[in-house]
């Protein structure tokens, strides 16, 4: 029997799926898609380093030396805040003679074991405008709410060609104490941020990849997570997410794990994180990204992927997909919800084509699925986002 | 793919003067980067005085898990030359193990980017050069197929049958053309395009 349905019962069905529609159309809620980006003219967003001028610390500050973090790459910021806003700890890196990086090291006359550079962590009151230098090969680091700084230290103050660079995790009760050796071998190393008053701390693997291992004090330390990317830590302290890549696994997840104990607190398998233009499944996920209030933003194949976070669940917000994220050299890097309404991301993109060899501030809002591009500025002057993905209270 | 082989052979021919003057001959990889798990890695046999190439052999090979150099970790290897600081039979690492080249660190983005370090030529073995496949899973030392080929950046060639496998015959082209092991300087023998 063919099922008759009033006119007007169609029609109010018919207008609020309209309103619905036009309603997230118009930008009050988020949704996955393509973001239409625009140029745009101005000033970067957001707290921000770039060389040796600090922007966006509610004041201009220039830095004795340049930030740069050649060594840390993806895996930590160049300038982290401590958490009352009164110092500012940056990376330093010294390099021993100028390299053609295009051709091989040996071609230089550069060998195994020979110094390439020296990384030094700098310590600068934004109160008083003085600044310090860590111990030389000091780098990466972390602020704890109650002042402490960890950072790691290589054996030896310099980065010598092709070896391992091994160091020991370090932390200072306040920045001008002594420091405290933490971990009990050296190892690749490289501070994330402070899980309350757990460090969470990465270890590279020769050849690639990370483990997560927590320190509690000096030579108190265990695994965390073992083979994932580091993502962020909640804002209370209780969780790390961790990222797993299919180099390590045939069903890689996003996991939500207890800062206290490693144990798993929830599961998203990236297989069911759709991109929705491929209407394929993401093929990874890496740090760093930004947990605000029950949302994480993070960097994604497709481009920037949200997440919400609950007791024992994470669920897919949002996957933004950013056409030229999607091409080779084109990741997006550090995103950071520009405030607590999580609407606006600013992101940084490198540049390919015309622009290759360059980058560009992206600041999206992605109720509204679109994002404006600032000017072109070459890799090597990049701004670089100042943050701490430290969380809790320690 | 022709065209961007001859390319690199002349790139190669053009570096001649740098290279190991004291051979007849050179051994060198280039690796052709395509996509994450499906990239191509030739090694040459060259004549270091005409250039020519004397005997290569080609692999389907893989590199990183995102195609963006500068992801520490996770991205393609970055382009341009390298040395082969090493190559080992029976490599022991944590993560890696069995017949491996171990590359010169390199800085992506043509200079301007992050230090990548630690990188290799490797696969999916055991240090005596077997399988140890104890899970249904994906396994570090064992080579279940494909997805194999994702890596944490560096460049992986397959365990897999028929034997003997692309790191079988990579292994046994190196030792017969240049046939050092351990820790040496080959000079700029590898090409990332």
């Amino acid at each position: 029997m063919k099922r008759a349905v009033p006119l007007g019962v169609a029609l109010a069905l018919a207008a609020a799926a309209l309103s619905i529609h036009l309603v997230s159309a118009g930008g009050t809620t988020p949704r996955s898609g393509r973001v239409a980006v625009t140029n745009a003219r101005g000033a970067p967003r957001g707290s921000l380093v770039r060389g040796r001028s600090l922007a966006g610390a509610g004041r201009a500050v220039t830095l004795d030396l340049p930030a740069s973090a050649p060594l840390i790459g993806s895996l930590g910021a160049v300038a982290v805040p401590s958490r009352n806003g009164g110092e500012l700890a940056y990376n330093t890196w010294h390099w021993a003679k100028a390299i053609d990086w295009q051709q091989s090291l040996s071609s230089q006359g550069i060998q195994t074991g020979d110094v390439l550079g020296t990384p030094t962590l700098r310590v600068h009151d934004l109160h008083t405008g003085l600044e310090r230098a860590l111990e030389p090969g000091t780098f990466s680091a972390a602020w704890r709410s109650d002042g402490a700084l960890a950072y790691v230290r290589g054996v030896a103050p310099d980065y010598l060609a092709n070896t391992p660079y091994l160091r020991d995790v370090l932390v200072r009760r306040s920045s001008d104490s002594q420091p405290i050796v933490w971990s009990a071998t050296p190892g690749r190393y490289v501070v994330v941020g402070w899980a309350g008053r757990t460090l969470v701390v990465a270890e590279q693997a020769t050849g690639g990849g990370t483990d997560l291992l927590a320190f509690t004090g000096p030579r108190e330390s265990r695994p965390l997570a073992m083979n994932g990317d580091f993502v962020a830590i909640s804002p209370t302290g209780n969780a790390v997410l961790v990222a797993e890549s299919y180099a390590d696994s045939n069903v890689p997840a996003l996991r939500e794990i207890s800062a206290r104990d490693g144990t798993e607190i929830a599961r998203l398998p990236l297989a069911r994180i759709v991109d929705p233009v491929t209407n394929a499944p993401i093929t990874w996920i890496d740090g760093l990204g930004h947990w605000l209030g029950d949302r994480v933003v993070m960097p994604a194949s497709s481009g920037l992927l949200v997440i919400r976070t609950s007791s024992a669940a994470l669920a897919v917000e949002q996957v933004i997909h950013v056409d030229s994220a999607t091409q080779p050299n084109g990741r997006l890097w550090e995103p950071r919800f520009q405030d607590a309404s999580a609407r606006t991301i600013i992101t940084w993109s490198d540049l390919s084509g015309a622009d290759s060899g360059h980058s560009a501030q992206l600041v999206c809002d992605r109720y509204a699925l679109t994002c404006t591009r600032g000017a072109a500025v070459p890799f090597s002057q990049a701004p670089r986002a100042v943050f701490d993905e430290s969380g809790g209270e320690g | 793919m022709i065209s961007r082989l001859l390319w690199v052979a002349a790139i190669v021919a053009a570096a001649l003067p740098i290279a190991h003057a004291s051979a007849a001959t050179r051994t060198f990889f280039a690796f052709h980067r395509y996509s994450n798990t499906n990239s191509y890695l030739t090694i040459n046999r060259q004549d270091v005085y005409t250039g020519a190439i004397l005997s290569q052999q080609g692999f389907r090979a893989g590199s990183g898990t995102s195609t963006d150099e500068c992801a520490v970790g996770q991205g393609w290897l970055p382009g341009g030359w390298y040395d082969v600081v090493g190559h080992f039979d029976h490599y022991t690492g944590s993560k890696i193990q069995g017949r491996a080249w171990q590359l010169s660190d390199k800085r992506c983005y043509g200079g301007t980017g992050n230090l990548r370090t630690e990188l290799f030529i490797h696969s999916e073995e055991t240090s005596d050069n077997g399988q140890y496949c104890p899970t249904p899973y994906d396994d570090h030392f064992c080579w279940e197929g494909d997805f194999d080929y994702y890596s944490n950046g560096c460049i992986k060639l397959a365990h897999a049958q028929p034997y003997p496998s692309d790191i079988a015959k990579a292994d046994n082209d190196w030792d017969a053309w240049d046939g050092r092991s351990g820790y040496f300087t080959a000079y700029s023998a590898l090409f990332v395009s």
